[in-house]
C-alpha cells in the first residue's frame, strides 16, 4: 500500500542506512511521526548540519569539520612518525591505548578488488606525498590481521620502499591475560613467528 | 535443504547487520553460494573464533542451509591451516578471488574448478613464476566453464595451426589466419599459440598467453574491468 507522497519519500530516504529494510524505514518514519516529532527535527537538523560540515582531514583524511583533525592540529605529537589505520574507529582505539604519541593516516578502508576498493580508493597516492613533504621517519602500519588487511600493508611497503623510511608492522599475538590453550592456532603461529629475543 | 560439512574456502565477505557476515564461498559440489554467518562480529569468544577462520585462502568445513539463495551458514570449522601468501601471491589469489566471484555459476557443480583452485592456492606457496601458475589455472578454469580456446586448430575450417603462420583470436569463434603486416592486439604468431597449447612457457609464450587470456577473460567478464589488476605495480 502507497502513503502520501512524503510519507513515502521519508521511509525510502531512510532505507540509505545500513541494515534498514523497507519495514525497518517504515517503523522509523511512524515512529517519528507519530511519537517523536522534536526528535525527528533534531534529527533532520544534526543530520544536515554533519552533511554540510564534516569533511576529511587534508593530511589524515579521518572525518572532522575542521580543515585539519585535532591529532593532526596539536603540535605537541610528533609529527615524524605515522601509524596507517584502515578506520576512523581504529583511530580512537589505539588512542585509548595511551602509548601512541604519533599522527595518524586513515584510509577508510582496505584494499578488497571484489568491493571495487583498489590503492586509489584508499589515499595511497595521498599518504606518499605527505611522507614526502613531511620528512616522516617512521611508518607504522596497523592494518587489521586479515587477508585484505595484510594485502594494505604489503602494497603500501612496496610503494614506500624507494622512499627511505621506517616501515613497521604492529605485532599480533597472544592477547593480555589470555591463555595459550584458548588462542586459535593462527595467531598462535604468528605469536611464535614474531617472537623476541629477551636474553 | 541442508548440506553438511562441504569442502569451502572463502572467496568474499562483507558485514551484514551488526553483528554478522554476508560471506561468499566456493564449494566443490555447489559452486558459488552466499551465506549469512549471524552473529560472528559480536565480542564473544566464540564469535571471535569463528570470524577468525572466515577468511579467504583457508581451507574449511562448512555446513548450510536453506531454500532462498542466501543460505544460512550453520557451522564451520578449519580443515587445514591457510595458505601463508605474502605480496604478489597474496595479490594473485585475490585476483583469482574476484575472477571466480565473478565467473563462477553460482549453486552448480564446480569439481573441477575447485581442484584447480585447491592446486593453484599451494602452487602459489611455492617457488615457480606467478604468471605461469596463473595462466595455466586462467586456461583450465576457462576450459571447465565451458569457454575453452582451440589452440591447434583453426575456427571454421578445423585446419592445423602451424608454428610459421600469424592467427588473429575472435572470441567466441577462435582463430583465424591474419596476413596483415603489423602485429596488432589480438594477433598471434602460430609458435607461441602451439607452445601455449603446450603448456610450454617460454618467455615469448608467456608473454602472449597474458595477452590472451587476458581478451578472453575480458570477454566473459564484460565492461567492468578487474580491480585486482591495478595492485600489481
Amino acid at each position: 500500500m502507497a502513503y502520501s507522497p512524503l510519507i513515502d519519500q521519508l521511509v525510502d530516504a531512510l532505507r540509505c542506512l545500513p541494515g534498514v529494510g523497507p519495514k525497518s524505514a517504515q517503523r522509523m518514519a511512524f515512529h517519528l511521526l507519530e511519537r517523536d516529532r522534536e526528535g525527528g527535527f533534531k534529527l533532520a537538523q544534526h543530520l544536515e548540519q554533519a552533511m554540510q560540515g564534516v569533511n576529511r582531514c587534508e593530511q589524515c583524511r579521518t572525518l572532522t569539520e575542521q580543515p585539519k583533525c585535532a591529532i593532526c592540529a596539536n603540535t605537541k605529537r610528533d609529527h615524524e612518525t605515522i601509524c596507517v589505520v584502515e578506520a576512523p574507529s581504529d583511530v580512537v582505539a589505539l588512542e585509548q591505548s595511551g602509548q601512541y604519541r604519533g599522527t595518524y593516516f586513515v584510509l577508510m578502508g582496505k584494499l578488497s578488488p571484489i568491493d571495487g576498493i583498489g590503492p586509489e580508493e584508499i589515499g595511497v597516492s595521498h599518504l606518499l606525498t605527505r611522507i614526502q613533504q613531511q620528512q616522516v621517519k617512521e611508518v607504522i602500519l596497523a592494518t587489521n590481521p586479515t587477508v585484505e588487511g595484510e594485502a594494505t600493508a604489503y602494497y603500501i611497503t612496496a610503494q614506500l620502499k624507494a622512499l627511505g623510511v621506517t616501515v613497521s608492522r604492529i605485532a599480533h599475538g597472544v592477547p593480555l591475560g589470555g591463555e595459550l590453550e584458548f588462542v586459535d592456532v593462527g595467531t598462535l603461529a604468528h605469536a611464535l613467528e614474531g617472537r623476541q629475543v629477551i636474553a | 535443504m541442508r548440506v553438511e560439512l562441504q569442502a569451502a574456502y572463502v572467496l568474499h565477505t562483507r558485514s551484514y547487520r551488526d553483528t554478522s557476515l554476508l560471506v561468499e564461498f566456493f564449494t566443490p559440489q555447489h559452486g558459488r553460494i552466499s551465506a549469512v554467518a549471524k552473529g560472528v562480529r559480536a565480542s564473544s569468544k566464540l564469535a571471535k573464533q569463528k570470524r577468525s577462520l572466515l577468511q579467504a585462502f583457508k581451507p574449511l568445513l562448512i555446513s548450510w542451509g536453506g531454500k532462498s539463495d542466501l543460505k544460512s551458514l550453520f557451522h564451520i570449522e578449519a580443515l587445514a591451516s591457510s595458505y601463508a601468501l605474502q605480496g604478489e601471491r597474496l595479490f594473485s589469489a585475490m585476483y583469482i578471488n574476484e575472477l571466480l566471484s565473478r565467473l563462477l555459476h553460482s549453486e552448480e557443480d564446480s569439481e573441477d574448478i575447485f581442484y584447480l583452485y585447491q592446486q593453484l592456492l599451494s602452487q602459489l606457496n611455492q617457488q615457480e613464476p606467478v604468471d605461469i601458475i596463473l595462466r595455466r589455472f586462467e586456461l583450465s578454469l576457462l576450459e571447465c566453464l565451458g569457454y575453452g580456446i582451440e589452440l591447434q586448430s583453426i575456427a571454421d575450417s578445423g585446419e592445423p595451426i602451424h608454428a610459421e603462420g600469424h592467427y588473429q583470436y575472435f572470441p567466441e569463434q577462435g582463430f583465424r589466419p591474419y596476413h596483415g603486416s603489423q602485429a596488432v592486439l589480438n594477433s598471434f604468431s602460430g609458435a607461441d599459440l602451439l607452445a601455449i597449447a603446450a603448456q610450454d612457457f617460454q618467455p615469448a609464450a608467456r608473454a602472449a598467453a597474458k595477452r590472451l587470456c587476458r581478451q578472453v577473460l575480458g570477454f566473459y567478464l564484460g565492461s567492468k574491468p578487474l580491480k585486482s589488476r591495478e595492485l600489481f605495480l
